[in-house]
């Protein structure tokens, strides 16, 4: 229903904008129900998807890419993210003992260091759930995408990407440009730049920073509903809504002497940016995978605080 | 897991068929056809739904109405994902089983997947 919900939306927007022309109910339900993209995106836009349509050819060389997309989408599924999924599962058993919710049974003892309230569970060991965790859900994701456009490669039709590396990004910014591309994009057309230029025509476009932290908050707080009205959601949203925030508050803040120094640009820099990315975005999983009391007592261990 | 099932496949091949065997004009009729019935093997009860929202969307997107299509598609988005459920879950399959605890976004809004 999301991917769905999304799309039309699209459609009914730019239609009104007058972005999209006539077009007939049948290419609407084509567009809306293409059935490989129905599962788990991408978020497609209807112009882009009907030239596509439109230039396909029945061609062996789209078959075989798109059979190797989805054997790429199968393998990424199945020998990476379900065994990732087994580490992830002690996340589960760990704040269940730590909350004291149950006695664990023998079996699943010995998936945790302790159950005993977590007091054995170290630091170290949290952090090796949160990386496979961070791991799971890009190779998981990603490998419903890599089937989606493989399918759709199949047919013919060529449908966005929608990973592109995410985790070495050097910056959260550029990670948003590279996780999840689709709903990034749909919900800066939609929701982000709407939101800003609509500030912007205000008093408050002497505050820019502020038009920035809001329009991101907004956004993200949406994309965190967008995955489930919980707290955990939210809060993840607002996470990231806040990182991005920041970003842009100290990049503007920045020298152009600094920005273009040989040391801002160097492979060194760009490593450590992309080491200190992918681990915020991975304590924003914290957030993610559990409810926030639980969270909270992981981020506890993972900073030595537990 | 919906891909790996036979009766997918055989969806797809019939998809390919028809998609390239009809004049370039009909393409959409094949998809729009094979996409509904798609709706109806995995999702059937939702296909009238689904169906009702496209032409809602198609003839008010073209009116000053059109913010009410955007309405109702969030109100279904609102009552669908955050209320009932979401319809896709099921059908996805389940890869750990009950030790997952925590909460797992795989495809993200396939939230119930594991």
């Amino acid at each position: 229903m999301s991917f769905l919900a999304f799309e039309l939306m699209h459609f009914a927007i730019d239609r009104r904008r007058g972005r999209i022309g006539e077009t007939s109910l049948v290419d609407l339900a084509a567009y809306a129900l293409f059935f490989p993209c129905r599962v788990a995106g991408p978020i497609r836009r209807f112009p882009d998807f009907m030239a596509a349509v439109a230039r396909a050819e029945a061609s062996l060389d789209d078959v075989y890419a798109g059979v190797g997309r989805i054997l790429i989408g199968l393998v990424k599924k199945v020998v990476v993210a379900d065994v990732l999924a087994l580490t992830v599962a002690e996340a589960g058993l760990l704040v269940t003992a730590m909350a004291g919710a149950r006695t664990l049974t023998a079996e699943e003892a010995l998936l945790v260091p302790s159950n005993e309230a977590g007091s054995a569970a170290t630091a170290l060991h949290v952090w090796k759930i949160v990386l496979a965790y961070s791991l799971q859900i890009f190779f998981d994701f990603s490998a419903y995408s890599d089937i989606a456009i493989g399918v759709s490669r199949v047919l013919g039709v060529r449908v966005p990407e929608n990973f592109r590396w995410p985790y070495l990004s050097p910056n959260i910014r550029e990670f948003w440009n590279r996780w999840h591309v689709t709903l990034s994009a749909w919900v800066r057309d939609y929701v982000f730049l709407p939101a800003g230029h609509a500030a912007f025509r205000t008093r408050l476009r002497r505050a820019p920073l502020f038009v920035a932290a809001a329009s991101y908050l907004g956004s993200f707080l949406i994309i965190g509903a967008w995955h489930g009205l919980a707290a955990n959601y939210l809060l993840w949203g607002a996470y990231h809504g806040a990182l991005l925030t920041g970003y842009q508050a100290v990049r503007a803040r920045l020298s152009p002497a600094i920005v273009t120094s040989r040391l801002y640009r160097s492979p060194l820099a760009t490593a450590a940016g992309t080491a200190i990315t992918f681990t915020l975005v991975s304590i924003g999983w914290v957030l993610f995978m559990t409810n926030p009391s639980d969270a909270w007592r992981l981020l506890r261990i993972m900073f030595g605080a537990g | 897991m919906i891909f790996t099932e036979v009766r997918f496949a055989l969806l797809v091949a019939a998809c390919w068929v028809s998609f390239f065997g009809v004049a370039r004009r009909y393409r959409g009729h094949a998809l729009a056809f094979w996409s509904a019935l798609f709706y109806g093997l995995y999702a059937g009860p939702y296909l009238p739904l689904v169906a009702a929202l496209v032409l809602g969307v198609h003839l008010l997107s073209r009116s000053r109405f059109a913010w009410m299509a955007v309405a109702g598609l969030a109100a279904c988005l609102a009552y669908f994902k955050w209320g009932v459920g979401d319809f896709a879950g099921p059908a996805m399959g389940t890869a750990v089983g009950p030790l997952a605890a925590p909460l797992v976004p795989l495809g993200l809004s396939l939230r119930h997947v594991l």
